[in-house]
């Protein structure tokens, strides 16, 4: 068919990582094409040739059967090629139209025609059904509009293949589905869309054929009639029942460790985002918490781990009020954490090995008496963290930087661990590391309960909170909208939860 | 009191705005591009320096006023390509280069016209005075309006012109996506290092030009060291502003006139060091207020 | 990993060329303008070394110019290690100068206690005059390098302000470089190294707490915690250090060392305040610190290199027809070829970094 995408045998190599093996895939004009896989699986480097951004080793892509070569974005733009990125693009203090033009600002002797430019976005919004304020300045409007803002973008440098790069990840179910609205208008106009993704549900809602990427090779390709979850799930991780831990049952009432009572934190802008919220963890116990990303999570973890102001509620840990202690005192009580963001906050990158794992430790015995350090016992105390939790190292003077997702993480839990744990928050524990490392790290989490820590399991993947959590908590605008024992609540059940949603369906069906 | 706002006051004020402004606007390009540039003392003296080169050479203020930019712009592509291109941090090549720039002057000086020190020599032309026709006739008005050093209004001009240039330009535009989020001009297929190259050029341009004022708006003569630390009053325009061209006028004619004053004082043997304080001060002062305001705005 | 290593390994032999490359086109870019002069370079940099090492009286004031540049180098390198740049360190010093200077002419001592008591409140008022950049930056997050850098032209302007006014016994004079205090007390004044020269007691002052504060850097728990504040503060926050605390106390010791500087100039050197009387020995600094790339050690080798190059310098000037300006565009052309290779081997690194970074951000990158 005219318009057809078709890449041959793309190769594109990484230092030590082939992250594109000989891709070849074709891409029908005006459907959506689905591409799915896990981190790492190679999407995001196709998407990027096909957009410009990088250059393929070897291999070609053909659009309209040309061979098309791009030395930069603006190429593929020339060639009808947007793409609406995971993270927006945008500058915050220009309006809304100056970010739609920038770059392809009409007018000459380098002056811009805003006026111009005005009349033929108005012309294209009304067009594809999109509604963003021109004057407004991006940072003022909300995210859903941000993403529009992003579409009108693309469809204003003239593209006819759009790409789309995870874009449900900051959407709330609602804005999903107002977003499958607008791509299905892009296909009633004739528009072609990439749709990359690892939600499996949403694919298989909007996507009309499925191809599955693994380590770098396309592993499946389906259309979505003959797509089903499992399958796909299969596809993509190559063995069936990846995630096999199961919650441990709590038979008896024990000690609570950490009490949250009625906590209450609002922001600077003075916006409520803990209201009155109550909780508490027993020995033993792994409490999952659910919810959309920016419904108070951060800030309860900011508030359990010392580092928030708030306003009023208490918090304690086993027993003992430590509402108004510090991070050092908490974490000599045993509180330990394991941050989402395990590169900037949960470890020091330029730093090596064992002075990330000695972090916390250092001012005390055995690694330091009267304020000196003692290398011997520090020498120990690494190379032990580094047996017990298997962490991939030529040397443990070498900066964390050069590790693996995986390895850092070991490195963030392996000092986290190091000592038995009270109370222990997770976040996004195996966000981004492979599947090894994922079951590696859920295993220690298990143990850590085992052992009689209280767990707080904070996680964007429900299968995780699922497969781990004793009792499943959502969150929503700060408050707990929901709450159920393990096993009691389903998947869909938690989803509609995180939109908001008390009661009704609500979702991303076809 | 009333010499505060006494005529004499309030044209030296003009005079001294001048090169604080001209630095100030041409900080404010590196400053939309991210690159904090602590350098513009040197841009300045350099182009103080070469101004003068040229005025004696070509026995004519636009030959220097010429060279100046020139030389500011050479000064400002080292700046440039260690910044940039090698990565280095900005603080350290912009002490280097005020060091550097302080003792080549110097040192040229003497190559040059065989003195130390300072250079007065009547071979120096400067921009001469202008009366405005019609206009010079405005009672009180035209009193003020009229009558300034040549350089004045081209500093008007080129005021104009950034003002336009920001706001109404393709150039502009991108300039100030680049400040915010540099991706968002890289996916539209634009190169960060070419912009980041213009904005220090037209940074080293304007700042070399804010030099030539110190020299060639009628004092005619050059000495070490001339800049004397206007390029860090500028600076802390450029800092007070933070890309707002209005804001950075706003700023310079202050210290401008704050210097004016502190010069009076001086005269008749008041604390003038008090009043040279004030653009340092108030800098802190507003980049505190400024940053609270900012704080509670992001936490929404 | 095993280019790693090749990296790190090669890296210590890149660093040495690179030091070497950069010195040594600083010194001939230094020729060319010698030669310019119409001297010979080689004449030139003779005598200064000769100036700087050749004699006793040469060598005392070598240690005499030493003294500031390993101290302001000190000051600044506190700073570097928690990433903060304190360019005020010429401001603390012209407090700490002032104040020493005060005390060592008005208040009344009989014995060494004067000069002790001086150098302590020349050196706490340096601290002091740091707490308000130290705040904004540690508590509200106000850039330091701004607020350092006016807050000199402050300490300049205040200092010549407060001596004009009230320090000044014949309050005529309005040029800059004659508004003077008295001279201090006998007292106050510091014993000398090697009698007459004005090398004195500073040098040592400066020696010690240079080893003071490499053991505290490299041996100590809170030597580990600033230096992983400097590379990473949210990472130390998050291990429960109190980064604000450390960071804010850090960068008054920053200044303390600042304000002693100054003290000692004073009371060793100048024995009298005068307004603007140290040019930029606070800048120097800011280059010692970064050539020594904050190694205490390392800031001892590098500021007796300073001693030798100010020191000589003088002589060279005195001695030749070559200006002994000519020294100082060496030694920031110097730094600045040396920010060059840096850049260049960064990149290198950067592209490392950048690539290791697309992996944790996102696996695809890869």
């Amino acid at each position: 068919m005219p318009g057809d995408i078709i890449f041959q045998a793309i190769t594109k190599r990484f230092p030590g990582v082939l992250a594109n093996d000989s891709i070849s895939l074709t891409i029908r004009a005006k459907t959506v094409h689905a591409i799915v896989g896990e981190n790492g699986a190679g999407k995001s480097t196709l998407m990027n040739i096909l957009c410009g951004l990088l250059r393929p080793d070897s291999g070609e892509i053909l659009i309209d059967h040309q061979y098309k070569s791009f030395n930069s974005p603006r190429d593929a733009v020339k060639a009808g090629i947007g793409m609406v990125h995971q993270e927006f693009m945008l500058a915050r203090d220009l309006t809304v139209l100056d970010n739609l033009i920038l770059g392809y600002e009409p007018g000459s002797y380098g002056l811009i025609k805003r006026e111009e430019a005005r009349k033929k976005l108005q012309k294209l919004s009304t067009a594809y059904g999109l509604s963003v304020p021109l004057d407004c300045k991006i940072g003022e409007i909300p995210v859903s509009f941000q993403q529009q803002v992003e579409i009108l973008k693309v469809l204003y440098r003239g593209a006819e293949i759009i790409i789309f790069d995870e874009p449900t990840a900051v959407l709330t179910p609602q804005e999903t589905r107002g977003l499958f609205t607008a791509i299905r208008e892009l296909i009633e106009q004739n528009k072609t869309v990439i749709f990359i993704s690892h939600k499996l549900k949403e694919v298989i809602a909007i996507a009309d054929r499925i191809s599955i990427l693994r380590n770098g090779r396309v592993s499946g390709e389906l259309p979505v009639e003959e797509a089903t979850e499992q399958k796909l799930a299969e596809l993509m991780v190559g063995r069936k029942n990846f995630l096999q831990a199961v919650p441990p049952v709590i038979k008896e009432e024990r000690a609570p460790l950490l009490e949250i009572v009625n906590l209450r934190v609002t922001d600077q802008a003075k916006i409520v985002r803990i209201n009155d919220l109550s909780f508490s963890i027993q020995a033993g116990e792994i409490l999952g918490v659910a919810g959309v990303a920016g419904n108070g999570q951060s800030e309860l973890v900011a508030a359990i781990i010392g580092w928030g102001v708030i306003d009023s509620g208490r918090i304690l840990l086993n027993r003992i009020d430590i509402t108004t202690s510090s991070v050092r005192q908490r974490r000599l009580k045993g509180m330990r954490y394991i941050p989402q963001d395990r590169s900037m906050i949960g470890s020091c990158l330029s730093a090596a090995v064992w002075e990330n794992l000695i972090m916390g430790y250092e001012f005390k015995a055995p690694l330091a008496r009267r304020g000196l350090l003692n290398f011997t016992e520090i020498n120990n105390f690494s190379k032990k963290l580094i047996g017990r939790f298997k962490i991939k190292v030529a040397s443990q003077d070498m900066p964390v930087q050069n590790l693996s997702g995986g390895n850092l993480q070991k490195t963030v839990i392996a000092r986290e661990l190091a000592e038995n744990s009270t109370v222990l928050l997770a976040e996004d524990p195996t966000r981004g590391v492979d599947i090894a490392a994922a079951e590696f790290i859920h295993s220690q989490i298990l143990q850590e309960a085992g052992k009689g820590s209280a767990v707080l399991l904070i996680s964007q993947d429900l299968d995780e909170l699922l497969s781990l959590s004793n009792r499943i908590i959502v969150l929503y605008d700060g408050r707990i909208i929901g709450e159920s024992i393990a096993g009691e609540m389903t998947k869909e059940a938690i989803g509609l939860l995180m939109g908001g949603r008390c009661n009704g369906k609500d979702g991303v069906d076809k | 009191m009333e010499m505060l706002f006494s005529y004499g006051t309030l044209m030296a004020g003009i005079t001294l705005t001048v090169p604080i402004l001209l630095a100030a606007l041409g900080g404010m390009f590196a400053d939309q591009a991210n690159l904090f540039n602590i350098a513009l003392e040197s841009f300045m003296l350099l182009g103080a320096f070469f101004a003068v080169v040229g005025s004696f050479l070509g026995a004519s203020p636009w030959l220097g006023f010429l060279m100046a930019g020139l030389a500011g712009i050479l000064i400002a592509l080292v700046f440039g390509v260690l910044v940039i291109d090698y990565r280095a941090n900005t603080v350290v090549v912009g002490i280097a280069l005020n060091m550097s720039a302080w003792g080549m002057t110097s040192l040229l000086l003497e190559l040059f016209f065989g003195v130390r020190g300072f250079l007065i020599d009547p071979r120096i032309v400067s921009f001469p005075n202008l009366e405005l026709p019609i206009i010079k006739m405005i009672p009180v008005l035209g009193k003020i309006l009229s009558g300034h050093n040549l350089f004045v209004y081209i500093t008007i001009i080129i005021v104009v012109s950034v003002y336009i240039i920001t706001y109404q330009s393709k150039f502009g535009l991108r300039i100030r996506a680049l400040g915010q989020n540099p991706d968002s001009l890289e996916t539209a297929g634009l190169s960060i290092r070419r912009y980041r190259y213009l904005a220090v050029v037209i940074n080293g341009f304007l700042c070399g030009i804010a030099g030539a004022s110190l020299t060639l708006s009628g004092l005619s003569m050059f000495s070490e060291n001339m800049s004397a630390g206007k390029g860090f009053i500028a600076l802390a325009a450029v800092l007070l502003a933070r890309g707002k061209p209005t804001l950075i006028i706003l700023a310079s004619i202050f210290f401008g006139y704050a210097e004016g004053v502190s010069i009076k004082l001086q005269g008749f043997g008041l604390p003038h060091q008090l009043i040279l304080m004030t653009p340092y001060i108030i800098t802190i002062i507003f980049l505190f207020i400024g940053t609270r305001k900012k704080h509670a705005r992001i936490g929404g | 990993m095993i280019i790693v290593k090749k990296v790190v390994k090669n890296q210590l032999l890149l660093e040495f060329i690179k030091y070497f490359i950069a010195l040594f086109l600083g010194i001939i870019i230094g020729a060319i303008l010698i030669i310019l002069k119409g001297e010979n370079p080689l004449v030139a940099y003779y005598m200064l070394f000769k100036g700087a090492l050749g004699s006793r009286a040469a060598l005392a004031q070598t240690l005499r110019w030493t003294t500031p540049a390993i101290l302001t180098g000190l000051a600044t390198a506190i700073g570097f290690r928690i990433g903060v740049f304190n360019l005020g360190v010429e401001g603390q010093l012209y407090i700490g100068a002032l104040i020493a200077a005060i005390v060592g002419y008005a208040v009344p001592f009989a014995n060494r206690v004067h000069a002790i008591v001086a150098l302590l409140l020349g050196s706490l008022a340096g601290g002091l005059y740091a707490l308000l950049p130290a705040i904004l930056w540690m508590r509200y997050r106000i850039n330091e390098i701004v607020n350092t850098l006016m807050l000199n032209y402050v300490a300049y302007l205040l200092t010549e302000y407060i001596t004009r006014h009230f320090l000044m016994e014949n309050s005529v004079s309005a040029v800059p470089k004659q508004i003077v205090s008295p001279e201090i007390a006998n007292s106050a004044k510091l014993p000398l190294l090697m009698p007459p020269y004005q090398a004195n007691i500073g040098f040592i002052v400066a020696i010690i707490l240079a080893l003071v504060l490499s053991y505290l850097f490299f041996r100590t728990s809170t030597g580990y915690t600033l230096n992983i504040i400097g590379q990473n503060p949210s990472f130390a926050s998050y291990g429960g250090v109190n980064v604000r605390r450390l960071g804010t106390v850090a960068f008054i010791v920053s200044g303390m060392i600042g304000g002693l500087t100054g003290a000692l100039e004073i009371l060793g050197v100048h024995h009298q305040f005068a307004a603007n009387f140290s040019v930029n020995l606070g800048f120097d600094g800011v280059l010692i610190a970064l050539l020594a790339k904050t190694n205490p050690l390392g800031i001892i080798v590098v500021g007796f290199f300073w001693g030798i190059l100010k020191n000589g310098a003088l002589a060279m000037e005195r001695m030749t027809s070559a200006n002994k300006i000519v020294i100082q565009v060496v030694q920031a052309l110097f730094v600045l070829f040396l920010t060059v290779d840096t850049g260049v081997v960064k990149q290198l690194l950067a592209k490392r970094v950048a690539w290791t970074k697309g992996v944790h951000k996102d696996g695809d990158a890869i």
